[in-house]
């Protein structure tokens, strides 16, 4: 899951090779801004066909909280 | 409230982080310089010396890093009540706003939008209208700024709701303001913004009179 979620990652924001593990925090690790972070959670909802509600978005802040979150609903 | 928008062309990169390593938090300057894009460490870097400039033109001082905190939800702030900042950048723009409120600014170049994220962002009202409208983008970008900067004077970021931001205050208002071609930007706040337009020659011979 993690690998799928880099990838996803690298692919919306253009650039490859990024160091992204669990522990990578999506603002300040990734400098990523919240209009990229809302890309990506429609991208996340597209790939893994789910629907990710609003309140749902504030527990993005690692990517670990990324891939747990989807890994549960793909369960 | 005083906003300042600054084009930081990837060109002058160096000069930019040169001066950005003089003026910024050691833990801010690390985290422009091991970002791999170009562009990013650029406009970062560009944000700090926008910002420093933006309090010594409105308040007569700089932005050392002794000045600098973090609120509780994380908004970057002044050790103090009495002066408040915001940054914000998108492509090789930044824009920075200073105020002796609280305030929130962004600004936002105009990308392709896809249908998930417009419904994802616009309320129905906002959804018919840009439905209508025959500049979508521009109108999404629009009220994207808008809401950003509601959510980041609360420092709430993306906990707030974008579809239906959280309330203001009644002294406090949101203001379109004329951004670059291309571009939207907003501000939040509660007094009337001035807009000033900066260039880095300006800014660096500012600093070399000041030397």
């Amino acid at each position: 899951m993690l690998d799928r979620v880099k990838a996803i990652i690298e692919r919306q924001l253009g650039r490859g090779n990024l160091q992204i593990t669990e522990e990578t925090d999506m603002l300040s690790d990734l400098d990523i801004n919240s209009l990229e972070l809302v890309e990506l959670v429609c991208l996340f909802e597209v790939e893994f066909d789910i629907e990710v509600p609003e309140k749902d978005i504030r527990k993005f802040s690692k990517v670990g909280d990324i891939v747990a979150y989807l890994e549960a609903t793909e369960a | 409230m005083r906003l300042y928008v600054l084009e930081a062309p990837i060109e002058q990169e160096s000069q930019v982080l040169e001066y950005a390593a003089s003026i910024a938090p050691e833990e801010k300057y690390a985290r422009i310089e091991r970002n791999r894009n170009a562009q990013i460490r650029v406009t970062m870097a560009a944000g700090e010396i926008l910002l420093s400039y933006a309090l010594q033109d409105a308040f007569g001082f700089e932005a050392d890093s002794n000045r600098r905190t973090r609120l509780p939800g994380g908004k970057p702030a002044l050790c103090t009540e009495d002066y408040h900042f915001n940054i914000s950048h998108s492509g090789s723009f930044v824009f920075v706003g200073v105020d002796t409120a609280p305030l929130g600014v962004d600004i936002q170049y105009h990308k392709t939008i896809d249908d998930g994220l417009v419904k994802r962002v616009l309320d129905e009202t906002e959804l018919a209208v840009c439905r209508e409208t025959d500049e979508p983008v521009s109108f999404f970008f629009s009220c994207w700024t808008k809401k950003e900067s509601i959510l980041k004077w609360h420092g709430i970021g993306l906990t707030g709701s974008l579809k239906t931001p959280p309330i203001l205050p009644e002294n406090v208002s949101v203001f379109e303001i004329a951004a670059p071609e291309n571009h939207s930007a907003a501000a939040c706040g509660s007094s009337e913004p001035v807009l000033l337009t900066v260039s880095l020659e300006q800014i660096f011979h500012t600093r070399l009179q000041r030397s």
